[in-house]
């Protein structure tokens, strides 16, 4: 609002609104309050157990003091970031782009109507990784939605949410919670920044032959949506991860993926810190993949 | 549109008239009138502006001071008694963690409330505590040092039955 | 002798109680009845023909007060520098032309900032857009099509948009290269970052109906400020007080006039109120003045055991719109490059070369960052192409004490070759450098590669600008206690504890009894200010002086009461006493009331003055280098240790060793606090921070983009002193300096460190992740290798 992207008429406050503490529901699933805090989704001794890349990824959102008073409702409601555009146009690309309302598109001047502003949530890729749903209230009532369904990869209009409508909750399914996860956020500091990139990973690995049996590769802050390496996915799922190299596991992850440049950072190099943290992340789920050189 | 609220202002309560589109820090700084919470940016991101609500850091230029009508805010005056330095006040000045003092209280309050809910940080603990809070003089070496050794001497005076 | 009471401890710093309890009041914790709010507004063009100017519907709007333009400023010229040979060339408010976005074109002032946004956003201005050049080989090139200003009328060489030059030689340059044994060519380049400063641009004026003009400024120099404002103005400078406040950082950004400060005063003229100007965030980062990108091409001539025979070097300074800084950063290029190595035959060219960016500032070390990480990577490649020794090649050509500089300066007690031998045995250096680079297959279990890089620099402390000397008045109260009357200004360096620390070693006084008033240019004397590093040599000496004219005094008086000579008393514990009998004594409160009772009422105030390059008229030329330029050089030697991600291009600090030559500390946790704040910046410089332009736009106006270390970035920053002067009560005292040249050697010496580890080597700042993935997959793909 300071920067005058967005003019809203009115501002509704949702501040007396008291969050309901995060709670498991009666199949299991773990259930969070929109409202909650990014740094009380931090610090949850429950959320720690059973959804520990989301207490990861809520601990690593800007410094204490965002997290403090953030939601997680609000961090997956974020709207899509671009140098050209967070800024305040007294007297830079002062004319309205795309995404302002207007007729341009300053990074890509030429072309269609797109708007390639990047999706930089951590808690977007992470809550995609674990099948989460969302649930979602509006005037008729409640209803229930696959966050897979609910980022529409189109920069102007980053969500599929109605202005009525609102996330209430969301929902972390049982069986997400017996996976094995892993998330990074990648930046130049270590804090206080948006993502170079991010990858939320989840494996569920069982049955006699340990195989996996299912895939969640999310790699945020690459797109104006986080996206899902589902090439990659299918190709692992079904087999004895053993032996599997991560390095080439993560190759296919960076291929699988369009990587947008966003914030100074080229494509190539973005693509290759997919890659590296893709590896590493691997590398780190240890357990999965034993007897892996990585190279 | 204005609104009349009440703000807890260091214990104090201040009847403050004014439009919702005011900001917290606009509000303790113009209408409260007390100048220790500075504005580095106004638009959330170097920690300057940073007071307690309710006892945790949040960003007061970001922060509507409507929504926090009723509610207890702490501000670097607070944080003293008025009359001796606080531990990780002394602290800051006797490890040389203060050069030029404008992203002092904001580090300070961060730092107050991060040793009030962990009594003795680790070194990461510390950073992750003041990430938000930018200095630009002394590379937050002796910042560091401050905090940590404000730790020790609270726990000291807490060990002699101190307050 | 014996030992020192204050100087030379670590004593709390005054201010600190203030600053820790939000107390200490800055610039924009000044309220005034009826204070307007003034605004600008900026230049969206690069460059651009003004056709029309409307303000008639601003004008027009309840709560707006006065609106001036370029109409109402036509004519006044500032500059950073004011020369005959470089006359001031900016405008304080736009003429016909715009030359950079955000340049400023009307200024208002109104009750309110809705109102004030709502004013600008009213204001009509129809432009002519016209060509415009960002580049420095484009603007430089002769056929360069867009000519910003005509080149400066002195310089002859065929380039375009030549703002400037500064050129020098000595000995016979071809001759050297005739001797060389080996020639050596490398070009470097530093990119443009800015000073990031906490405490926003700010200025409030209120000009009274008396006819005095008020001022408060966050700025480094009360005293340059209130010139530049007199001069545009056209008031005397009597007239203009501008009065204390405290500032949050500047680090270089904060010194010459900026046209927010002309506005506050002539609107504050204009509508009978005071007015403050709060620059934003973003206005700062995309239209105020940042620092010095540089291009630096050295040709190095050196003998096989390492003794450099010549050196021909041409320095390019992208300056921006207007002169700025950059006609003196070219000069200074010149002074970095030849102080601590010794040059038989030396050639240097420098050229300023406008574009349509906004002019440039100092910032911290002017130039020497730039110019040190050039010759500093340049030594280490010739250490490595003659195989060898790096430090044996320093120490072969550095300085030695008393040497003569080609300027006729001397640098006196020099510790160089010191420096550079305690930071190699500190550091262990030779023994924990590669004597190959590290250049070892790539490997995912073990990617991070350490490598460990020294550096060397050196720097001025104190030159000759306006206001070319600095005054202090000291003076005693009934209880013994002085008053420190200077008009020295606190950034956050420790001014105020030094100079309080100095009087009371000259009184043998505690720091409690020292009351210090600072930074008025009405009520405390004339200052050169915190910039050109001199504040602790000349203010230093000027407030010794002062309190040592306090000591006479005492000593005086106190010897008539005890009917003693002065020889045979000593001060202690505020009394005179007879040194060989103790009881016999006069407390300085006695002292106090007997001087006025003897000596007419005299209260007993001491003044003192210094000036650095006494026998100096002014400063060296700018063109040619000619003239005395400082008394004071300060040598440092950094030492980098650095681990190299290797896939993906990040690099870590992880210890910085600064050995340093600062003459004496006065207060070694100030001198400390100054190193570690300057490694934070040199880190901030090597891998995080880039103002990111394109096409005179800069892209990452704030914080969140512009990337300045945070905490989690702190280097471990350890440090030795090298002491080479001393401090003696009633003699004048040689520092040198410590708060702007440790951010040199230390980003030198990461270069270098970074070579160590992974054998590349980077030739232009920043050392991006992104650059070092290239440069380190191109290694790889020469050897052979993964």
């Amino acid at each position: 609002m300071k920067n005058g992207i967005i003019k809203p008429k009115a501002l509704i406050s949702l501040n007396r609104l008291s969050p309901e503490k995060e709670s498991v529901t009666a199949d299991g699933a773990l259930r969070l309050d929109a409202l909650s805090t990014l740094s009380d989704i931090a610090e949850s001794p429950l959320i720690k157990i059973k959804a520990p890349t989301l207490a990861k990824a809520a601990f690593h959102v800007g410094g204490q003091q965002i997290r403090n008073r953030a939601t997680l409702g609000g961090n997956l409601c974020q709207d899509t970031r671009c140098l050209y555009l967070n800024q305040s146009h007294g007297f830079q690309f002062v004319d309205s782009c795309y995404k302002r309302g207007g007729d341009c598109c300053y990074p890509y001047p030429a072309g269609k109507r797109v708007c390639r502003s990047v999706f930089m949530s951590d808690t977007a890729p992470v809550l995609i990784s674990l099948g989460a749903q969302l649930v979602i209230l509006d005037n008729s009532g409640e209803k229930r939605v696959d966050i897979n369904d609910f980022y529409t990869g189109d920069g102007l209009k980053p969500l599929n949410l109605g202005s009525a409508e609102m996330i209430s909750a969301i929902l972390i399914p049982l069986e997400s919670q017996k996976m094995q996860c892993h998330f990074v956020k990648a930046t130049p500091r270590g804090g206080l920044e948006f993502a170079m990139v991010s990858v939320a990973i989840a494996l569920k690995i069982d049955g006699p032959d340990n195989n996996c049996s299912k895939a969640r590769i999310v790699v945020g802050s690459i797109n104006t949506s986080p996206l899902r390496a589902f090439k990659t996915e299918q190709e692992i799922v079904g087999h004895n991860l053993n032996g599997v190299l991560a390095a080439e596991v993560a190759r296919k992850v960076a291929d699988d993926v369009n990587v947008l440049p966003h914030h100074g950072y080229s494509k190539g190099y973005l693509k290759q810190l997919v890659e590296v943290h893709t590896k590493r992340s691997l590398m780190a789920m240890g357990s999965v993949f034993p007897g892996n050189k990585g190279d | 549109m204005k609104q009349a609220i009440e703000l807890i202002i260091n214990g104090e309560t201040h009847d403050l008239f004014l439009s919702s589109n005011v900001t917290l820090v606009e509000a303790i700084r113009d209408n409260v009138g007390l100048l220790g919470t500075k504005v580095g940016c106004d638009m959330g991101t170097c920690g300057a502006c940073t007071v307690l609500l309710e006892g945790k850091p949040i960003l007061s230029c970001i922060t509507l001071a409507v929504e926090c009508n009723g509610k207890e805010i702490t501000t670097i005056e607070g944080v003293s008694d008025g009359v001796t330095l606080s531990n990780l006040q002394e602290a800051f000045v006797r490890k040389g963690g203060v050069q030029c003092g404008f992203c002092t209280p904001g580090m300070i309050l961060s730092g107050t409330a991060l040793l009030k809910k962990n009594a003795h940080p680790k070194v990461d603990e510390v950073a992750k505590a003041l990430e938000g809070n930018l200095c630009r003089c002394t590379g937050y070496n002796r910042i560091i040092d401050a905090v940590l050794d404000a730790s020790v001497s609270t726990s000291h005076l807490q060990d002699q039955g101190e307050k | 002798m014996g030992e020192l009471k204050l100087v030379g401890k670590s004593l709390l710093r005054k201010d600190g109680p203030d600053k820790t309890t939000g107390k200490a009041k800055y610039t924009a914790d000044r309220k005034l009845p009826g204070m307007l709010v003034g605004g600008i507004l900026r230049s969206p063009h690069p460059h651009a023909k003004i056709l029309n100017i409307n303000t008639e519907k601003a004008e027009k709007l309840p709560g707006v007060k006065a609106i001036i333009s370029g109409s109402d400023t036509r004519g006044i010229k500032h500059g950073f520098v004011e020369t005959p040979r470089y006359p001031p060339d900016q405008n304080i408010l736009a003429d016909d032309v715009v030359r950079h976005v955000g340049e400023e074109i009307v200024a208002v002032a109104a009750t309110h900032y809705k109102v004030l946004n709502d004013a600008i956003n009213l204001i009509e201005v129809t432009y002519e857009v016209l060509p415009a050049v960002f580049d420095v080989a484009e603007a430089m090139h002769p056929d360069c099509n867009v000519q910003i200003h005509p080149n400066h009328p002195k310089v002859k060489d065929n380039f375009c948009n030549i703002a400037g030059k500064t050129e020098t030689q000595w000995g016979d340059i071809e001759e050297g290269f005739k001797q060389a044994d080996l020639i050596c060519v490398d070009r470097f380049e530093s990119h443009l970052r800015t000073h990031g400063y906490l405490e926003p641009q700010t200025a409030i004026a209120d000009y009274r109906g008396d006819g005095t003009l008020h001022m408060w400024i966050s700025s480094m120099g009360p005293f340059v400020k209130r010139k530049k404002l007199a001069s545009t103005l056209g008031l005397p400078e009597g007239s203009i007080q501008i009065h204390k406040a405290y500032v949050g950082g500047a680090f270089g950004g904060k010194i010459d006039l900026f046209s927010h400060e002309y506005c506050a005063a002539a609107l504050s003229i204009k509508t009978g109120r005071p007015i403050k100007f709060v620059a934003t965030r973003e206005e700062i980062f995309a239209a105020y003045r940042h620092g010095q990108p540089l291009i630096s091409e050295i040709k190095t001539g050196v003998k096989k055991d390492g003794t450099i025979v010549a050196q021909q070097l041409r320095m390019i300074n992208n300056a921006g719109a207007y002169k700025g800084s950059g006609v003196v950063v070219i000069f200074l290029a010149w002074g970095f490059s030849m102080i601590p190595y010794r040059v038989k035959n030396f050639k240097y060219e420098g050229y300023s070369i406008f574009t349509n960016n906004p002019p440039r500032a100092p910032l911290r070390g002017h130039g020497a960052p730039q110019v040190r990480f050039a010759l500093e990577s340049h030594m280490d490649i010739i250490a490595e192409k003659l195989k060898m020794d790096p430090i044996a090649l320093r120490l072969k050509n550095a300085r030695i004490p008393g040497e003569e500089l080609p300027n006729k300066d001397n640098v006196h007690n020099c510790g160089l070759q010191e420096c550079i031998q305690k930071a190699v045995s500190k550091t262990d250096f030779s023994n924990r450098r590669h004597r190959i680079p590290n250049t070892e297959k790539i490997s995912a279990h073990r990617p991070i590669k350490h490598g460990i890089g020294l550096g060397v620099s050196a720097y001025f402390g104190g030159s000759l600008i306006y206001p070319n000397g600095s005054s202090a008045i000291v003076k005693m109260n009934d209880d013994g206690s002085v008053d420190l009357l200077t008009g020295a200004i606190e950034l956050g360096q420790g001014s105020e504890t030094v100079l309080c620390q100095i009087v009371g070693e000259e009184l043998q006084l505690e720091i409690e009894d020292i009351r210090i008033i600072s930074s008025d240019t009405a009520t405390t004397p004339q200052d050169i200010g915190a910039w050109i590093s001199g504040m602790t040599y000349v203010t230093g000496n000027a407030v010794r002086e002062a309190a040592g004219n306090v000591r006479e005094k005492i000593l005086q008086v106190a010897a008539e009461q005890l009917n003693e000579r002065v020889e045979n008393l000593k001060l202690e514990n505020k009394s005179v006493l007879v040194a060989a009998d103790p009881a016999r004594r006069i407390s300085y409160r006695d002292v106090y009331n007997a001087s006025i009772a003897k000596n007419r009422g005299d209260t007993i105030i001491g003044n003192g003055h210094w000036r650095t390059m006494r026998d100096e008229p002014f400063h060296p030329s700018l063109a040619t280098t000619k003239g005395r330029w400082s008394e004071n050089y300060a040598f440092s030697v950094q030492v980098a240790e650095v681990a190299v991600d290797t896939e993906t291009g990040e690099i870590k600090l992880l210890k910085a060793t600064t050995v340093h030559d600062c003459g004496f500390p006065i207060n070694p946790q100030l001198v400390k606090g100054q190193i570690d704040g300057q490694v934070s910046l040199a880190l901030g410089h090597a891998f995080m921070e880039d103002v990111m332009m394109k096409n005179g736009y800069t892209l990452n106006p704030t914080w969140l983009d512009y990337r300045m270390p945070l905490i989690h970035n702190v280097a471990d920053s350890k440090e030795v002193d090298v002491i080479t002067e001393s401090y003696q009560v009633g003699r004048s005292f040689r520092t040198k300096e410590v708060g702007e040249g440790l951010v040199s050697a230390i980003l030198a010496a990461i270069a270098n460190a970074i070579y160590d580890a992974t054998g590349l080597r980077m030739y232009t700042t920043p050392f991006s992740p992104e650059k070092v993935l290239k440069g380190l997959k191109l290694l790889n793909e020469n050897k052979g290798l993964r």
